[in-house]
């Protein structure tokens, strides 16, 4: 007795602590490799079995451009300086002026400028270590600032350090936000007039050489830029506007325009740092003497000051076109997103997600009633329709609506270009010759776009082909041109962008026949009135006196082509479903409201030239309005077979929307067969040659998998691939993108022992040095390797894709490709989720900073070159978020209908181009829906558009996670199972762990629909630099991390211990029992 | 009726007390998040099944093994309350929901938690007077 006390606490210690250690590594199991990531910790290590004379650099399949860490770092450094010399958008320069002479005082306002937007939020953060703020760069450039402003705005402490926002007075005025993630009320704030009067004082008439007004906005994932803000309410139908001045700006440019105009100062420039495009009737102001777009600018700030000074002669163009008010451009009104009002009584649910998703997923939509006239397609080709004189232009001042147009940009120099010649040079290529002269006193860099005028003949108008007035088609650009020097410059045309896509016809592209115009340099405004003054001299009537600006016709050339609708019915690309090249035919009719088969009595007047008096501003009640039909109901939940998900707004799908997976009775393809086959041995034949997607040898490779190694590979992502040992497939890492690495190091440094991906260059180079430890051939010392790479945030922190995309330069979008592709390659990360690709439709859109204009081929065009640089060093592309991924605030499950026209010709060739020419292995599928079907269940997407018209090699990465399926409070819309069923996505962006198990008999097509996606993910891994350093002799051993292993320890222990009070327990009641009893 | 209580010590009413918060706790916890992936029916049975049993062992002479039912009931029931809420927990702490925990999650969490205590505190009560 005297120990029953202790034998009860024993007992319920053990039980207990034995009860919370096997839940807790049942939980921690199936969340292995999310804390794998976190600790660092290895599931498997890449062991070699041979004889050990295998040289290191015959195993280097992707090699780096650097022989050390330093030089990527420095090639970072001089990449990110690059794209914001190239990127910067001189937007207005009344009498030169700009640049100011270094040593000129400047009073430099805005909180912006000292607390500047660097990049994006969520996946569009960036490094921090490289950022200087505006008030840095102008004093690094020589410029001497106001202190008084300095102090006021940013005062630093004793040793120059920033001091925290919060505890300095005009801290409270900075850029903020209210609600939990930053995402609820974005507040713009700014130093109301009479404070900063009050502490300016004179200041400005001492440092009055100019006055710098930087202007900020941000954005970000999860939200978009039209929600509640502090900004001005104009009562234009936009409500409170975040992309306009808010009253504290107001009244500071107020205030500052009157103080020029009483000489306190001599020059006004205003600062739009913000990814995407600002209001800009302002800057039309005559009291601003100069304006710049800067986007962005990541880890490239340094330079503006450089561009103040002139020491860099800015030669960026607008990737978008700059509104004079939101308010006038169409797009904006179907910019949101609208619930059916009947979807209750098809007894779909409506409920609004809580919190931080306040989404309906399964009857909310979207219509791009715009179709093919958004940004420039719009304001140039209505402006040409007024000028032209077409009938129901309706009221349209272009002036009124275009601040500034798409491709505007100026220099401190001036170009003429010269010579401009079109020529025929093969079957559907064009070469552009133009020569570039700087007639100026400047050197610099010029830029020349090249656009297409097609002819709206009555065939488009019959077929409701939409033909805008211009279109970009390529571009080039020059060197640093000296003053006085030139450079012709060659710009190759694929004819195959003087294609319409004939969605009711000929259901395909056609070259609509009559006369084209080649419209060579110049903004898209520039390129419309050069293609008027062509068309005028080839007799078609204009009006001049409506043309805003002039027109040149000797920068535009013109070609007469006959109809044809067979030149380009086929596919570019060769499949990699069959290997075959496909017919280029109709696959969105289902995402088109008009052609939809489910339609009911829904009908959208998509905008066409043949009527601009259809184009509504109002923003209240202009969008389009659908209602839900009873096919979209069931589409909607076929989606969720399994119906594993939690529906808020029901208690579950509804009986007859009810649509399992159907069971078959066909075979199962083998699985667990002994080959010998490892992956290395798929990379080259016996001959040396590249082993095809299509060889049958794959089939004895996959013939070697198991079930469980099947659903292993099925259900794990979240920033990787999961290794398989019995065939030597490593795992892969892969990252965040698209604007540098989000989480970045080439190796860590935990007491005293270094984690690093066992194929990063580094880590393999450093082995390969002998800088390991003394006890453990495969642990590096930090004693002994190069400090750099255990540093962590080192990498680039690129700006935003806007801005590259000002460059016009697809060298440099190459270059910065590369560049982070050789920083991947050094850490072993073997793919980036990125680049984004989805388009500038609005500016409200939150996720500008990471996407690269509102033009299609523009974004195609860059995207392509940067993931061919990318993917040259083995780090696969990613390309997000695929597709019509353009709204933020209802990203989930919302129904994006457009005519088919539009989706091909700007929403898609913006992912098209990156994979046919680019070399693009991968996409990441979008939240959003084609219609009704989510963008990873999208067979026509998926399988139709990115595997056999562009022959994608890849995986579809889903970015489906809990949010999917309920956790997140928002109605489930899509289940992984049914993307790999349907064959449109193949890894989650998380775990699925257990969702395929149901499926291991009488679900033959499901068994091979995850064999498909095992052979892409293998295939992928093969050619990704994952395979560094693996040899024929190399083996894949997995492991148990350290941390499993202890849990598992625990367990036992504290069972076993348990187990034993237990039976102590259980003798002391059979002792007590046996003494009563005597 | 009388002799029923006849006997019994602190713990014995403690016992009667728990079960009656078990019964509370699963029912309040199925109210809560019945139809939701965050119900766990083991746990719901674990519960009842431990008061009934507890109860019933009490009233039949056995009371001395009401505590250990009654514990290893709660500590059951509340590892898979765990673990089929440990996602939402998740999604909570990392910033992909809720901006605090609501209600009822609050609630089950103290129902849960009074009743290990309290059957953890039971285990050492004296159920019968000893003969």
């Amino acid at each position: 007795m005297k120990f029953k006390n202790l034998r009860k606490a024993c007992t319920v210690i053990s039980f207990l602590l034995a009860a919370i250690l096997i839940t807790g590594t049942i939980i921690a199991g199936e969340n292995a490799t999310v804390i794998n990531d976190a600790l660092g910790a290895k599931s498997y290590e890449v062991v070699e079995s041979g004889d050990g004379n295998v040289k290191l650099e015959d195993t280097i399949y992707f090699k780096s451009d650097f022989k050390t860490i330093s030089e990527v770092q420095a090639n970072s450094a001089k990449r990110m300086l690059e794209v914001v010399e190239e990127g910067t958008v001189l937007l207005k320069n009344e009498n030169n002026a700009l640049p100011l002479n270094k040593g000129a005082k400047i009073s430099l306002v805005g909180v912006g400028a000292y607390d500047p937007v660097y990049g994006g939020t969520g996946s569009g953060g960036i490094s921090a270590t490289t950022q200087v703020n505006y008030e840095k760069s102008l004093t690094d450039a020589g410029f001497v600032l106001n202190p008084v402003l300095v102090n006021n705005y940013a005062p630093k402490d004793e040793n120059g350090k920033a001091i925290s926002a919060k505890n300095f007075e005009w801290g409270k005025y900075r850029r903020s936000s209210s609600g939990r993630y930053g995402t609820t009320k974005v507040l713009i704030n700014e130093v109301p007039w009479n404070v900063f009067t009050e502490a300016a004082g004179d200041s400005i008439k001492e440092y009055g050489d100019a006055v710098i007004f930087v202007i900020s906005r941000r954005g970000g994932e999860g939200y978009d830029l039209n929600g509640d803000c502090d900004g001005i309410d104009n009562h234009d139908g936009i409500g409170p506007d975040y992309l306009g001045l808010n009253q504290n700006e107001l009244d500071t440019f107020n205030g500052l325009k009157a103080k020029k105009a009483a000489g306190e100062f001599k020059k006004l420039i205003v600062v739009i740092n913000f990814s995407a495009m600002f209001e800009g009737e302002f800057l039309k102001d005559p009291a601003v003497d100069a304006a710049i777009w800067a986007g962005c600018p990541g880890g490239g700030n340094a330079v503006f000051g450089r561009i103040i000074n002139g020491e860099v002669n800015p030669s960026g163009r607008l990737p978008d076109t700059m509104f004079t008010d939101n308010a006038k451009n169409p797009v904006n009104v179907n910019f949101g997103w609208w619930v059916y009002e009947n979807a209750e009584s098809l007894g779909v649910s409506t409920h609004v997600g809580t919190k931080n998703y306040p989404e309906v997923t399964l009857a909310s939509y979207q219509v791009y009633q715009e179709g093919m006239y958004m940004g420039y397609r719009y304001t140039e080709t209505r402006y040409e329709d007024v000028v032209l004189g077409t009938p129901k232009v309706g009221s349209y001042n272009y002036n009124d609506v275009v601040a500034y147009p798409f491709g505007h940009g100026l220099s401190y120099t001036t170009f003429d270009t010269s010579d401009v010649n079109v020529t025929k040079t093969g079957d559907r290529e064009y070469e552009v010759s133009v020569k570039v002269t700087n007639t100026g006193s400047a050197a610099g860099k010029f830029s020349v776009p090249v656009y297409v005028s097609k002819p709206y003949n009555d065939y488009a108008r019959k077929n409701g082909i939409q033909v805008p007035s211009v279109e970009l088609v390529n571009f080039g650009k020059t060197g640093i041109l000296a003053p006085g020097a030139s450079e012709t410059l060659k710009i190759t045309l694929d004819e195959k962008f003087f294609a319409s896509y004939d969605a009711n016809e000929a259901k395909g592209y056609v070259l609509l026949g009559g006369d084209y115009y080649v419209a060579v340099g110049g903004s898209a405004h520039e390129a419309a009135n050069n293609v008027l003054m062509a068309k005028s001299q080839n007799g078609v009537k204009i009006d001049t006196s409506k043309m805003v600006g002039t027109g040149d016709a000797s920068k535009v050339k013109k070609f007469n082509i006959a109809y044809n609708r067979v030149k380009y019915q086929m596919s570019d690309a060769v499949s990699t479903i069959d290997g075959t090249r496909h017919i280029v035919t109709n696959l969105f009719d289902e995402s088109d409201i008009n052609r939809y088969s489910g339609r009911g009595n829904n009908h959208v007047d998509y905008y066409s030239r043949d009527n601009w008096e259809a184009v509504s501003l109002d923003q209240a009640n202009g969008h389009a309005t659908l209602l839900m039909t009873e096919q979209m109901a069931k589409e909607v939940y076929s989606q969720v077979p399994d119906q594993n998900g939690v529906y808020t707004g029901a208690p579950e799908v509804p009986t007859k929307y009810k649509q399992p997976l159907p069971t078959d009775n066909g075979t199962y393809p083998t699985m667990g067969a002994q080959h010998g086959l490892q992956l290395i041995d798929m990379m080259y034949d016996s001959e040396g040659n590249p082993i095809s997607f299509f060889d049958p040898v794959w089939d004895q490779f996959l013939d070697q998998l198991t079930w469980e190694d099947l659903m292993d590979l099925c259900e794990h992502g979240q920033h990787l691939t999961r290794p398989v040992a019995t065939v030597g497939k490593p795992g892969t890492k892969d990252e965040n993108g698209p604007n540098g690495w989000t989480r970045m190091s080439y190796a860590s440094s935990r007491n005293g022992n270094i984690t690093s991906r066992a194929n990063g260059l580094f880590y393999l180079y450093e082995k390969d040095a002998g800088h390991v430890k003394a006890d453990d051939p495969n642990a590096l010392d930090p004693e002994k390797i190069d400090a750099n790479g255990t540093k962590s945030n080192t990498n680039a922190g690129f700006a935003s894709n806007g801005v590259l995309s000002a460059t016009f330069n697809q060298k440099l979008a190459y270059d910065v490709g590369n560049c982070l592709g050789n920083e991947g390659l050094w850490a072993g990360w073997s793919g980036i989720y990125g680049t984004g690709l989805n388009t500038h439709r609005s500016s409200y859109l939150g996720r500008t900073s990471e996407y690269f204009s509102e033009c299609g081929t523009l974004a195609g065009l860059m995207g392509a070159e940067y993931s061919r640089g990318m993917e040259e060093k083995g780090v696969h592309m990613y390309n997000k978020h695929c597709a019509l991924n353009e709204l933020e605030s209802c990203r989930h499950g919302i129904q994006v209908w457009l005519p088919e026209q539009a989706l091909r010709e700007i929403y898609l060739r913006a992912f098209e181009l990156p994979i046919v020419k680019g070399g693009a292995f991968n996409t990441m599928a979008s939240f959003s829906r084609f219609g009704t079907f989510s963008c990873a269940a999208n067979t026509a997407l998926a399988v139709d558009f990115l595997r056999n018209e562009c022959g994608m090699r890849g995986i579809i990465v889903t970015d489906f996670y809990g949010d999917m399926n309920g956790n997140q409070n928002v109605d489930p819309y899509f289940e992984q199972v049914y993307g790999t069923y349907v064959g449109a996505s193949d890894i989650p962006d998380g775990t699925t762990a257990g969702h395929f198990a149901k499926y291991e008999t009488g679900y033959s097509k499901m068994a091979w629909a995850m064999r498909l996606a095992a052979k892409r993910l293998c295939y992928q891994t093969l050619w990704s630099n994952a395979m560094n350093g693996v040899s024929s002799t190399t083996r894949i051993v997995q492991i148990t991390p350290w941390w499993q292993s202890l849990l598992t320890t625990l367990c036992w222990v504290f069972g076993v211990l348990a187990v034993a009070c237990l039976g102590w327990t259980a003798a002391a009641y059979v002792l007590e029992f046996k003494k009563k009893k005597n | 009726m009388k002799d029923l209580f006849a006997g019994k010590k602190l713990g014995f009413y403690v016992t009667l007390a728990l079960a009656v918060l078990a019964v509370i706790t699963a029912f309040v916890y199925l109210g809560m998040y019945n139809g939701t992936n965050y119900m766990s029916r083991q746990a719901f049975f674990l519960l009842l099944a431990g008061a009934v049993l507890a109860v019933v062992l009490a009233f039949l002479g056995q009371g001395k093994f009401s505590p250990a039912v009654l514990f290893g009931a709660a500590v059951l029931a509340l590892m898979f309350f765990v673990y089929y809420i440990y996602f939402f927990v998740s999604s909570v702490l990392t910033g992909i929901q809720y901006t605090v925990f609501p209600v009822e999650f609050v609630t089950c969490v103290v129902l849960f938690g009074l009743l290990l205590v309290g059957s953890i505190v039971n285990v050492f009560l004296p159920q019968v007077e000893e003969k």
